[in-house]
């Protein structure tokens, strides 16, 4: 998700049709620059060189996301019941278009993975790894962050753990029976569906949203090909 | 985009862009431009309303703002690849 704005003008996107690293390509219908849709940089066109603004967006389950958001809207429909790729995205033996192998055995290609990118350094988070873990704390790109999935009626949620000048660590508590992150420098919480502390001396303040991307394994792998992959084995004691 | 790497078969079309070096090996023709069409004139429904044709599992992106929060089917994305919308006043693009 992008902010439209580039350098005062507001743009307008529509689809290429064509394919950088099998990502889609957007070009902008004022300038026809060439964009990426993976991660919003000017591949060819007049305004080449230009980056758009990444907007942090959760990737969620329909249902997830309206326990987390239930007041929230959501773009009208007209019949789409089904994935166009139903049948693929079940498919483990398929990856891709042109029928692309798995470059990278760390996963199997058609894991499911949410990718970060924090500082231009990628890293691919298993989500059914993080879903065991239920809270992640790691760094990306030298910037300390948090995935936190408390339960599975809640979606798989980012954040950067650096307010300030100050990197946090967080504990995952439910004192109510209803699950919220307390820091362990300042024992304040934090509303996790907000990342703002809601008491103690933090009050206030907001953690940064990560923008994490649902992903299959091989596609992000193919696209950032230098990405790491957190393995929850060599944190086993950062819970 | 279905987790990148799209898995309809296509034929390409043409390579004949002026791109340097470097991009040409990459960027690949494979449909002419806005053979998806792009959402411009997004409308909305409220939960209940969107909940009678939302599956539980189906994956949406969304967007939080101070006042509103906003969901975007992505099996709807997958026939239209991009939003361009306005959230909160701020002109963004939804894009799978």
């Amino acid at each position: 998700m992008y902010a439209r704005e580039v350098e005062g003008r507001t743009l307008t996107f529509g689809v290429s049709g064509m394919l950088f690293r099998d990502g889609l390509v957007m070009y902008d219908r004022q300038t026809e620059t060439l964009w990426t849709q993976v991660d919003g940089r000017s591949v060819n066109g007049p305004l080449r060189g230009r980056q758009l603004r990444i907007l942090p967006a959760v990737h969620a389950m329909w249902k997830q996301w309206r326990t987390l958001h239930p007041t929230t809207r959501v773009l009208r429909k007209g019949g789409e019941f089904r994935s166009a790729y139903d049948d693929y995205n079940r498919n483990p033996a398929r990856l891709g278009i042109m029928g692309r192998r798995n470059a990278d055995n760390r996963l199997p290609g058609k894991e499911r993975v949410l990718g970060l990118r924090v500082g231009g350094a990628a890293m691919a988070f298993p989500i059914a790894a993080v879903r065991d873990a239920r809270l992640v704390q790691t760094d990306v790109g030298g910037t300390p962050v948090l995935l936190v999935a408390p339960s599975p009626d809640l979606p798989v949620l980012a954040y950067e753990r650096r307010v300030g000048s100050r990197d946090l660590t967080f504990r995952l508590e439910s004192p109510d029976g209803r699950p919220v992150l307390r820091d362990v420098e300042t024992g304040s919480t934090w509303d996790m569906s907000t990342g703002r502390a809601s008491a103690g001396s933090m009050t206030g303040a907001q953690l940064n949203p990560s923008s994490a991307y649902s992903a299959f394994w091989f596609g992000w792998r193919g696209y950032f090909p230098t990405t790491g992959v957190w393995q929850a084995s060599a944190r086993p004691a950062r819970e | 985009m279905a987790g990148f790497g799209l898995p309809v078969t296509i034929i390409v079309l043409s390579v004949g862009l002026s791109l340097t070096a470097q991009d040409a090996e990459r960027i690949e023709v494979v449909l002419p431009r806005d053979a998806i069409p792009s959402i411009d004139d997004p409308a909305f429904d409220e939960a209940d309303t969107a909940g009678r044709v939302m599956a539980d599992n189906e994956l949406v992106i969304g967007i939080v703002g101070a006042n509103e929060q906003r969901a975007y089917s992505t099996w709807q994305l997958d026939r239209h690849e991009i939003v361009n919308d306005v959230f909160e006043g701020r002109p963004i693009a939804v894009t799978w």
